[in-house]
């Protein structure tokens, strides 16, 4: 599709990037930075730096920022991702019914780099929610958990990436310890890799990270694990110890939700850093790698410039830890412990929420919904005709400011 | 495919992110309301404060595309004994409905007539009907289950209060050359620019030649103009592109030429054009018959 594409100097520069890591340059430890040929740059566009880590005992030498592609609106960011020499990319069986692999698929096939791009994607099984263990009942949005559906999604996967191997092949979301170590699946994909359809396996999680991380590490099998890592968990410390765990048993660990998925209240005027943050994550040696979403060119260079200069400045240590701190983030975590603090017995948290459609996604639609369906002795009427606040939310949320907020807002008016 | 035209296009302003639009009402069918389907599971819902929970990393696509809640049931055939679980995801614009619709949508499915727009998989049936995409799906498979899918689908579709209606804008696009099933609604990030929402794209193949054509709705020509301008300026900068801008043509043009090929012009509060071709010529000739579409359209009687 793209004339001269060897000889471009840019896309000289992309190849040049992934010819470093083919050629399986000794580049190993951590934060190793890689520069580009000055000479090599634009006028227009600053060098390129690529700082690579090694993924564990896989040996993959993979650029700090990777490419989480879930959407497939437009190959032309992967192709800049590729020119860029981002070469790793991360998605997921399910993702929009096969169309996330699709278009990874066709991309690769035309630019003919299947050599230097590894390709990971996750397979999702039926799980009892309340349990957090795996279903043996299939459910009709997911299968139950055998080596035989194992192989029935990898077959379907390895079509639409149009290739014969998954670069990292992991087991989809996992909620447990249980879930990690099921002895079914673990069997299967060491079967997968045993026969080359999967160069190396891990596990996924956002649940429970440490000890999911720990017990899936100790299964011994795994070779990767991809957790949920950011600055604005509670419980990033006993994450960054399981990492650390990971590590020391030469388990390779891949970062994802780097940026926690929250903003911060407007009132203090602060929106997450995503370079801090996601510098924040690199600051700890044991992630190979993060997988942020990418949908402009803009985020893509944003986070690619991360590489150029990983260490947080004081000033941005001083913003993260600041905004972990601010009480004010938009979510409510619905523990319903400020049910108590309100004589009224208003619905608290159902507020809450609602004031975080309105105010965090500017969804006004949904935040009136959300009161419209309070009754009218639990909602915000009861709040508009007391005079003094006396609900209290563990966490800090201010929710006296926020329900006079509301309270005189036009759009609760309406 | 196409059901009935409405308005949601044309020439009426444009649906901003914050304008009320009408809301589907809908509630999951209980037991008794479906004749041979009986509901096996207690209805479930997500909003998207807890999506993840029910989507993991697919949660943020459908945020992007207005997701307001989604409500889920599974019920079982009372002869068959075939269960199916049902998905109605409620948007905040019709566009959006549509939208997370078409991402869906894949080339192997087959296009079916329910609701405005439908799909039929190997064990799955989508369509989308006002605010609302809705989803059925089998864990079994084979034609007996495609035709449960079918008929418990058009079940759901009669329920919804709100006719199917067309979104208006994608008759604006050529017929000839076509794609079935291609078109798709790109709710922000077009382009992979952050000033580019509510995109549109269709996909053709002219003499074996691929391409596709794209319109961009903006509130106002001042403002696509600015995009216009914008995107001129983000073309010239990067990746070696040599960028032609043809005043003299009616609609000013702008032909760009570099690892992403791309024809853009501007008429009104939209922007149009072609990318994806390795042919510029064919995407230039493209995107003057989309032109002269939507002139033709805009001295038509509005429908």
């Amino acid at each position: 599709m793209m004339k001269n594409r060897g000889v471009s100097r840019r896309w000289f520069i992309g190849g040049a990037a992934t010819g470093l890591v083919s050629a399986g340059l000794e580049l190993s430890g951590c934060a190793r930075s890689v520069p580009k040929e000055a000479e090599e740059a634009e006028p227009t566009a600053p060098a390129p730096e690529i700082s690579y880590r090694v993924l564990g005992r896989t040996g993959l030498k993979i650029p700090l920022i990777s490419f989480g592609v879930m959407n497939s609106d437009n190959p032309d960011l992967l192709r800049r991702a590729f020119d860029l020499g981002l070469n790793h990319l991360d998605t997921a069986h399910l993702y929009l019914r096969g169309n996330s692999e699709q278009v990874i698929g066709e991309v690769v096939e035309q630019r003919g780099n299947r050599d230097s791009v590894y390709i990971a994607t996750k397979m999702r099984f039926a799980r009892d929610r309340e349990r957090h263990v795996f279903s043996h009942e299939a459910t009709a949005r997911e299968p139950a958990p055998t080596e035989e559906n194992l192989f029935k999604q990898l077959e379907i996967s390895l079509e639409r990436l149009r290739t014969d191997y998954i670069d990292i092949l992991y087991l989809h979301s996992c909620y447990s310890p249980a879930m990690a170590t099921y002895e079914p699946l673990m069997a299967a994909l060491v079967k997968a890799k045993e026969q080359g359809k999967a160069r190396f396996i891990g596990v996924s999680t956002h649940r429970d990270e440490p000890n999911v991380i720990r017990s899936a590490v100790n299964a011994g099998v795994y070779d990767v694990v991809l957790t949920s890592y950011n600055y604005l968990q509670d419980h990033r410390d006993a994450v960054g110890d399981a990492i650390a765990f990971a590590a020391s048993k030469n388990v390779g660990v891949i970062a994802m939700k780097t940026q926690g998925g929250k903003r911060l209240n407007q009132q203090e005027g602060v929106e997450i850093n995503h370079q801090a943050a996601l510098k924040w994550v690199f600051s700890n040696p044991h992630v190979c790698t993060a997988i942020p979403g990418m949908t402009t060119f803009e985020q893509m260079d944003s986070n690619f410039s991360v590489m150029v200069d990983l260490e947080l400045s004081e000033a941005e240590e001083r913003e993260l830890k600041l905004a972990s701190l601010l009480p004010g983030t938009y979510f409510c975590q619905s523990c319903r412990e400020c049910m108590p603090t309100c004589p009224e017995r208003v619905e608290v948290p159902s507020l809450m929420r609602a004031y975080m459609y309105a105010e965090a996604y500017g969804n006004i639609i949904q935040a009136r919904e959300t009161i419209g369906t309070l009754p009218n002795d639990r909602g915000l009427r009861v709040c508009a005709d007391c005079s003094s606040c006396r609900a209290r939310c563990r966490r800090g949320l201010p929710i006296a400011d926020r329900v006079r907020e509301m309270a005189g807002a036009r759009w609760t008016m309406a | 495919m196409m059901a009935a035209i409405a308005a949601c296009g044309g020439g009426d302003p444009p649906q901003t992110e914050h304008s009320p639009s009408p809301v589907s009402d809908f509630d999951l069918p209980t037991d008794g309301e479906f004749s041979d389907w009986t509901s096996i599971t207690e209805p479930e819902h997500y909003e998207a404060d807890n999506l993840w929970e029910y989507m993991n990393g697919q949660a943020d696509f459908f945020i992007d595309y207005g997701f307001l809640r989604v409500d889920t049931a599974e019920y079982r055939h009372d002869q068959t004994a075939t269960s199916v679980v049902l998905e109605v995801f409620r948007m905040g614009r019709p566009q959006e409905a549509f939208g997370i619709f078409a991402a869906e949508r894949t080339r192997d499915d087959r296009p079916l007539e329910i609701g405005v727009d439908a799909y039929l998989g190997t064990n799955v049936l989508g369509f989308w009907q006002g605010q609302l995409y809705v989803k059925v799906t089998s864990f079994d498979e084979g034609p007996a289950v495609q035709q449960s899918l079918i008929g418990f689908a058009r079940e759901v579709s009669s329920r919804i209060p709100n006719h199917p209606q067309e979104l208006e804008i994608l008759l604006l696009f050529p017929e000839e050359g076509r794609v079935e099933a291609s078109e798709r609604f790109i709710s922000r990030n077009f382009l992979g620019q952050p000033y580019l929402t509510d995109a549109y794209r269709v996909d053709y193949i002219y003499d074996d030649r691929q391409l596709q054509l794209f319109l961009v709705e903006t509130d106002s020509a001042e403002e696509a103009e600015s995009h216009f301008l914008r995107l001129e300026k983000f073309c010239r900068g990067r990746d070696q592109a040599v960028v032609t801008t043809e005043t003299t043509w009616e609609p000013p043009t702008m032909i760009v030429d570099g690892p992403s090929r791309m024809v853009v012009f501007q008429i009104d509060r939209r922007l149009g054009g072609a990318v994806g071709m390795e042919d510029l010529e064919a995407g230039r000739a493209a995107a003057e018959v989309l032109a002269a579409s939507m002139r033709a359209r805009s001295t038509a009687p509005q429908l």
